[in-house]
């Protein structure tokens, strides 16, 4: 039997002794999840629920309550109110060790005393699978993360990127029916983190585990996930799927902290058909029905911005307009990020292909345009 | 001789306090940097120079002398002597079993103080760390006259017993027993092993023991699976320290113990005062040496001279 096959196994008892599952991972629910330290509110009335087989991050800043948050879920940590409910059964009072959940700890927190195979045996170990059924498992387990063979090494001879996947093996080996993992790639390189990034995600798919990771990493949560919860202040911002919290951020935090953007706010006014941002500068066009009465913040990706000299017109009909001067132009390789100084005192981002000539040079004045329809209003920022 | 014995112990009452910082990433997941071996001279090391020399005119030459003098004084036959002596083997065992009961007390009574300590709030670990350095702060004379004055015929212990409870007739015999020097010299000793196991039961990651409580693991068995394996480093590296002070120890067996026990330590003066045989003296005394270096060289083989030696000088890196 593969790691595949059991995840479409029909429930019944599997010859490994671990309790039955139906393969898929927990739904869980969390409602109104609040945890207070002093007078700092860390995790202020949280709700949300996670279908069973998603992949949930936690994104935020530091402090902004994502650790906190899944410690409550694991057990580690108490909360002061509201409920956590793991397939229809409230789990809130249910001691650590009794919860039956898989954790990734950033440090990999693996037993140093013990050999990668011990390690991964452990969970089998304190769910009292047959010693006999142990090692086959634990083999299997490292296959899954291409650690064949490995299991009579210490964890101390392996690599960091090595270790994490004892730390995932060791994780899944029992086959939770959560998985959570607390910034598991924090301590690798680029290269080797994003190469996890890919085998975490197949192997979540492929034991149909509901998994809760915590990161910081806005393009880790962007890539991984198939819901973001994004926190600030203990607070959930927003929650929805990756292209939801990108194409449609639902206030200044969330356009803020999800990829670049550059944000206009102002009272909306209407010009005959037209409805337009009144500013000092530029001409900011307000598109859709988002054009009710008051302030609105548009949203504006530094991707959509084209950049034009100054005295020359518009490339289209119907563009926003906003002048400035070109403060800095950085190449990156596959793109080239330019820094505009906005007439409104703003610093403005714009990202162009590196391929093409830029029209101007620092020092420049020039305007960008963008077409009314490629920004996003953040409706009713009051 | 019994100054030469105890210098370890005194070398080692320097800044005992480990900072709550001092969590050293020993016993981590990572693997260590292998340290470069030969170091280039560091001229700051200089400033080391005028405690060196203090060392060699204090401990080196000293113990040069003691050697040329069991050897010479009159002629090795010294150790002729020694081993051919029943009295003197027997002090061996008897020295031997007691500094392994010691041990054994101060590691067993040392390893939960320790574990309050490293597992307690602030506060209550500056309590427990003032607490456990009082003893080590107060004299070794007037510790151990404290314990006579408890353990006596007409001492604490016995007026109790005898008076206001009435259990006993005639007074418990305590002091001058192998019991009483146990008592005294736990009490002296047992601040090593609770700094040995303190430091290392710091250094384990909390991680890991979350970890192993996430894996199903109830509380008493993420202690003996987890906990209690990653600390033994600390119990051997208190524990060979708390055996080899005790080898040695005078003052204490000395004050608490009975005529029949001779330790080691009281044979060398016996030999010195009574006997007026120095130079059997010595040479006991280099071989005492001897046996602590020995179990010195074993011991660093599972847990390093460092960790031993060490020991409540806040190991940082």
């Amino acid at each position: 039997m593969t790691e595949t096959e059991t995840g479409t196994a029909p429930t019944g008892t599997p010859p490994t002794g671990i309790a039955p599952r139906t393969g898929s991972g927990a739904r869980v629910e969390l409602a109104g999840i609040v945890k207070t330290y002093g007078d700092v509110r860390a995790v202020d009335d949280v709700s949300l629920t996670v279908e069973p087989g998603q992949f949930l991050t936690l994104l935020g800043a530091s402090g902004s309550g994502k650790t906190t948050l899944l410690r409550i879920i694991a057990g580690f940590v108490e909360a002061d109110g509201g409920r956590v409910v793991l397939d229809g059964r409230d789990i809130s009072q249910v001691p650590v060790h009794r919860r039956e959940i898989g954790m990734v700890f950033q440090n990999y927190a693996l037993f140093p005393h013990l050999s990668v195979a011990a390690n991964v045996a452990f969970p089998l170990e304190m769910r009292r699978v047959r010693r006999r059924d142990r090692a086959a498992l634990v083999e299997r387990a490292l296959e899954a993360v291409q650690l064949a063979g490995y299991g009579r090494r210490s964890p101390k001879e392996l690599s960091g990127g090595q270790q994490q996947r004892v730390a995932l093996a060791r994780a899944i080996v029992a086959r939770p029916p959560l998985l959570l993992m607390d910034e598991p790639l924090g301590a690798l390189d680029r290269r080797l983190r994003e190469a996890m990034q890919i085998e975490i995600r197949r192997l979540s798919r492929e034991l149909g585990l509901t998994v809760i990771n915590v990161t910081h990493d806005q393009e880790e949560a962007l890539t991984m996930s198939d819901r973001i919860a994004l926190l600030a202040g203990g607070r959930l911002v927003q929650y929805g799927t990756p292209e939801e919290l990108y194409g449609l951020p639902n206030s200044e935090v969330t356009a803020r902290f999800l990829g670049e953007s550059n944000l206009f706010r102002g009272p909306v006014r209407h010009e005959g058909s037209e409805a337009v941002l009144a500013l000092p500068h530029g001409r900011i066009l307000v598109p859709g029905d988002a054009r009710g009465e008051g302030e609105a913040v548009v949203v504006v990706r530094p991707s959509a911005i084209r950049i034009r000299p100054a005295g020359t017109g518009p490339s289209r009909p119907a563009v926003s307009e906003m002048p400035g001067v070109v403060s800095a132009d950085i190449y990156a390789g596959d793109s080239r990020k330019v820094l505009v100084a906005g007439a409104d005192g703003a610093e403005l981002v714009v990202r162009c292909e590196s391929g093409a000539p830029l029209p101007c040079a620092v020092g420049d004045e020039v305007v960008l345009e963008w077409d009314a329809d490629s920004c996003h209003i953040i409706p009713g920022a009051a | 001789m019994s100054a030469l014995s105890q210098i370890p112990a005194r070398g080692l009452e320097r800044d005992p306090v480990t900072g709550p910082g001092g969590r050293a990433g020993d016993g981590g997941g990572t693997p260590a940097p292998a340290r470069r071996r030969f170091p280039r001279p560091d001229y700051w090391s200089g400033v080391g120079l005028p405690g060196l020399l203090f060392v060699i005119a204090a401990f080196a030459v000293p113990m040069v002398v003691v050697v040329v003098k069991s050897l010479t004084d009159p002629s090795p036959e010294n150790y002729a002597a020694i081993f051919s002596s029943a009295v003197y083997q027997r002090s061996v065992w008897d020295t031997l079993r007691m500094a392994l009961v010691v041990t054994g007390l101060c590691l067993l009574i040392g390893y939960p103080y320790a574990y309050a300590m490293a597992r307690s709030g602030r506060a209550m670990r500056t309590f427990l760390t003032v607490a456990l350095m009082l003893a080590f702060w107060t004299s070794l004379l007037v510790r151990t006259y404290a314990w006579q004055i408890i353990l006596n015929d007409t001492g604490i212990v016995n007026t109790v017993l005898r008076e206001w409870l009435g259990l006993v007739s005639e007074p418990v015999r305590l002091i001058r027993t192998p019991f009483a020097v146990y008592i005294g010299m736990v009490h002296v000793l047992m601040p090593y092993a609770v700094l040995a196991l303190f430091a290392q039961l710091r250094s384990i990651d909390p991680d890991v023991e979350r970890a192993a409580r996430g894996m199903g693991a109830r509380p008493w068995r993420v202690f003996a699976r987890v906990t209690l394996p990653l600390s033994l480093p600390g119990a051997v590296a208190g524990g060979v320290l708390v055996f080899v002070l005790a080898l040695g120890f005078y003052i204490t067996p000395q004050l608490l113990g009975g005529a029949r026990q001779i330790y080691v330590g009281q044979a060398i003066m016996q030999q010195i005062e009574q006997f007026l045989k120095p130079g059997v003296g010595a040479a006991m005394a280099v071989l005492l040496f001897a046996a602590v270096l020995a179990v010195l060289a074993v011991a660093a083989r599972f847990v390093g001279l460092g960790r031993i030696l060490g020991v409540g000088m806040g190991r940082r890196r």
